[in-house]
Formats: structure tokens, C-alpha cells, sequence
């Protein structure tokens, strides 16, 4: 019997896209809806064929990264150029029935920290070119969180320094 | 990006667009001659092939200058020969798309194969989420007059298109116009492929085909059948017209050994 033995098969990068010449590649229009309501739209805000109230259009290209996105969307609602801030970022597509979309988070970015989604670009998101994108404008510091959670819900302010996570479930879970 | 046409189809279309000039202006004289001409049609034509081709074997060579005699035939010996030596050479290139002659629309009697007509109609393909009607219509409308745009869109969501359409110009050269220029091209961020589409043919063509008898698709099916289903349809479903014509283009062969020395010319 051969021996035989398992091998590691040098694995290729995973954008293999050659990079977009920003000069010869015309941009892509990007709509943008930015929530700060700390939570993203509802689905709902975007059945047949409706869009939600605040749009931003950002003409981009394919290799733009989140970092890229949040700086631009900073640049242009000044009240989000805190430091602390975090952009959830939420792809917006039709969805294969009537009438329907579907959201899918991609990443996260946060002003003034370096985090994980930074360089990821739209690319490497799966974007498609006539998505949306949503984003959920939350600023996290330890008392904007407090603030917040009180004038969303009294009841929970026992939650205090739990993290958004369960925030954003909290219509499924009952206080009591 | 703009794709380059060939070298020999941008002469073919001078000199097809001069030719048609020449045959307008001769035909105002010729009106009278126009009967007699179509019976020589075949004799000129057939002198012609004799002085000016050198392979009596390719039928397709034959076959279109026959089918320019009528309006050449009312000319002048000069011309004519003129025209033969320049036919030669694009018959060389690429014999499919020369004759335009629109004065033969009834009488071309020995050739079975009508010459292709050019399109006024586009398909635009890889077209995204974002394009809509209205942006195509701003767009190719620069490379002429536009004359329908066919914009279908997304069953379940009807505010998107489905990424392709088809425009028809009104006129062809517009048409490769614009699929010269946007072929390749790049809208929101993608390039686009622009191809032409065979126009369809009106519905009396489907008419003997029992599977389709009491159900005439709609003209956009037509599009579906491209330039080669078509002239199988024609084959296949009117044979009573076609093949006397088939008969009679073989008969050149014969003819041309009869009348050569009858050339009315």
C-alpha cells in the first residue's frame, strides 16, 4: 500500500481580481441609508421597490474598502465623526421572491479604532453592483449606552453593561 | 473601449453607399428600360460572370452580381465593368454582405439567398440593478435617433430591469454606431456587451406551421429566431416559392453558354 499522506495545497488568495485602475474604471453608484436609530431598517422600508428616508449616493468602485465608506459617510454627517462610533454594515439585496429583500451583515467599523473589517472592500463582501447598503450609526461609548437604553427602555436598566448585542434582541426576549 | 471594425467591412460600406447613390440617380432615366432589363437581368448578368469572374464554381460570387444587374444593367458599359473589378475584390472578402441593391426587391428571381439585412437593432447585455430605461435612452441616444427601446424587467421586481434590452435605431448605420462605440464599453462600473440582433421577420412566415396555427407568438419571440433559423424557415415552410428559384440559379451554368455572345450590352 503507497503511502499516502495529506498535503497542504498552497492556497490562493481569495481576491484574485486584478486591482481596479480608479482611472480607467467607471465608478458604480452606491446607495447608501444610514439609520441612527440603532438598529438597521426593516425590511419592510424596502418591499416593492420603496427605500428608506435619508439617502446618501457615493459613486465607488468595487475595491473600496469599509474604512473608505465610513470615512465618507463621516465626512458628510459631521455628528458621526465621534470617536466611538460604530458603522454596522448590512448589504441590502432582491431577494428570488416578489417583492422582497434580503439583508446580510458584512462588517463592522468603529471611528478611531482599528478594527477586523477595515480593509475589507466590497469585493470581498460579495457586493453586487445595485445593492443597498445599510448602516446602523450607533455610538457605543459606556454612557452614550446608558442614555440610549434609557429612552428606549426603562426596564432594562438592570442590562447596563451588557453589550448591544442583546439590545438589539430585546423585542424578543420580555424583561420580566 | 471601441472595437474596431474591420478594414474590409468599413470599404464595403463606402463603396455599398456610393453604389447606392449611383443606382438611385439611373434609375430616374431608366424607368422605361426596367422591364426589358429584368428579362436581360440573367444575360447580363451571365456576361458579366463569363468576362469578369475567373472560377465558374463559386455560385455565391455569381450570385450577387446577379442580383445588382438590375440597377447595373440600366448603366452604362463603363461603369459596369468599373464595378465588377471592384465587386471581385469585396466578393473576395467576404461575400455575405455586399448587395444592397433595393431596386430587385421583386424581380431577383435566380438567387434564393435575400442578402442580409443590416440591423437596426441592438442587444445591450450585463446592464446592472441601477440602469433603467431612461439611462439607456440618454446614452444611445448620442449614436442617432432612437427608435424603440425594449426594456424588460424583473419579475418579482419590477422597478429593476433584468440587465439586458434591446434598442432599434432608425437607421443601421447608427445602430454599428453605437455597437462600435459601447461594445465593451463601461456603465455603472461594468462593462457591457452590445451585440445586434437580426430584426424579425413579419409573421406570415410562421403562418404554414401547424404547430403554431391559431397562436401567432408576439413579435418578441421573433427575436429568438436569429438570422439562420430564419432563412431555414424560409426553406422549409414556402417551398413552392423557393425552389423554382433554386431551379433557376442553377440554370446560370447553362446559360452562360448560351448567351454569351448575346449580351445586350
Amino acid at each position: 500500500m503507497a503511502n499516502v499522506e495529506s498535503m497542504i495545497v498552497d492556497e490562493k488568495p481569495k481576491d484574485v481580481r486584478p486591482a481596479i485602475d480608479r482611472e480607467k474604471t467607471c465608478p458604480l453608484l452606491l446607495r447608501v441609508f444610514c439609520s441612527s436609530s440603532g438598529r438597521h431598517h426593516s425590511m419592510s422600508e424596502y418591499s416593492h421597490g420603496n427605500t428608506p428616508a435619508n439617502e446618501l449616493q457615493i459613486y465607488t468602485w468595487l475595491d473600496a474598502t469599509l474604512k473608505e465608506l465610513t470615512s465618507l459617510i463621516r465626512d458628510v454627517n459631521p455628528e458621526t465623526r465621534k470617536k466611538g462610533t460604530y458603522f454596522d454594515f448590512a448589504l441590502v439585496f432582491p431577494d428570488n421572491r416578489p417583492n422582497a429583500y434580503r439583508m446580510r451583515e458584512i462588517g463592522v467599523t468603529c471611528s478611531g479604532q482599528k478594527g477586523a473589517d477595515d480593509n475589507k472592500t466590497l469585493a470581498q463582501a460579495k457586493f453586487q453592483i445595485g445593492d443597498y447598503l445599510d448602516i446602523n450609526i450607533t455610538s457605543r461609548g459606556k454612557d452614550q449606552m446608558r442614555n440610549d437604553r434609557r429612552d428606549r427602555d426603562r426596564d432594562r436598566d438592570r442590562d447596563r453593561d451588557n453589550r448591544d448585542i442583546r439590545d438589539r434582541d430585546h423585542r424578543d426576549r420580555r424583561p420580566y | 473601449m471601441v472595437v474596431e471594425k474591420s478594414r474590409s467591412e468599413k470599404e464595403k460600406e463606402e463603396k455599398s453607399s456610393k453604389r447606392r447613390s449611383r443606382s438611385t440617380s439611373s434609375n430616374d432615366s431608366s424607368s422605361s428600360d426596367s422591364s426589358s432589363s429584368s428579362s436581360s437581368s440573367s444575360s447580363s448578368s451571365s456576361s458579366s460572370s463569363t468576362s469578369s469572374s475567373s472560377s465558374g464554381g463559386d455560385r455565391r460570387k455569381r450570385r450577387e452580381r446577379g442580383s445588382r444587374s438590375k440597377s447595373r444593367s440600366v448603366r452604362k458599359g463603363g461603369e459596369s465593368k468599373d464595378r465588377k473589378e471592384k465587386s471581385r475584390e469585396r466578393g473576395r472578402q467576404s461575400p455575405g454582405r455586399r448587395t444592397r441593391s433595393r431596386s430587385t426587391s421583386v424581380r431577383r428571381k435566380r438567387y434564393e439567398r435575400s442578402p442580409t439585412p443590416k440591423p437596426t437593432r441592438i442587444h445591450i447585455g450585463r446592464l446592472t440593478r441601477n440602469v433603467t430605461k431612461d439611462h439607456v435612452l440618454e446614452i444611445f441616444s448620442n449614436y442617432g435617433e432612437i427608435k424603440s427601446i425594449d426594456f424588460p424587467t424583473d419579475r418579482y421586481h419590477p422597478q429593476n430591469g433584468r440587465g439586458f434590452c434591446y434598442v432599434e435605431y432608425l437607421n443601421a448605420d447608427d445602430a454599428e454606431n453605437a455597437m462600435k462605440h459601447m461594445d465593451g464599453g463601461q456603465i455603472d462600473g461594468t462593462e457591457v456587451a452590445v451585440a445586434p440582433v437580426n430584426n424579425p421577420k413579419p409573421m406570415q412566415m410562421m403562418r404554414r406551421s401547424p404547430m403554431r396555427r391559431g397562436g401567432m407568438p408576439p413579435n418578441r419571440n421573433n427575436n429568438r429566431w436569429r438570422g439562420g433559423g430564419r432563412d431555414m424557415q424560409n426553406r422549409r415552410r414556402s417551398p413552392i416559392r423557393r425552389s423554382p428559384r433554386r431551379r433557376v440559379s442553377r440554370s446560370p451554368i447553362r446559360r452562360r453558354h448560351s448567351n454569351s455572345s448575346s449580351s445586350s450590352r
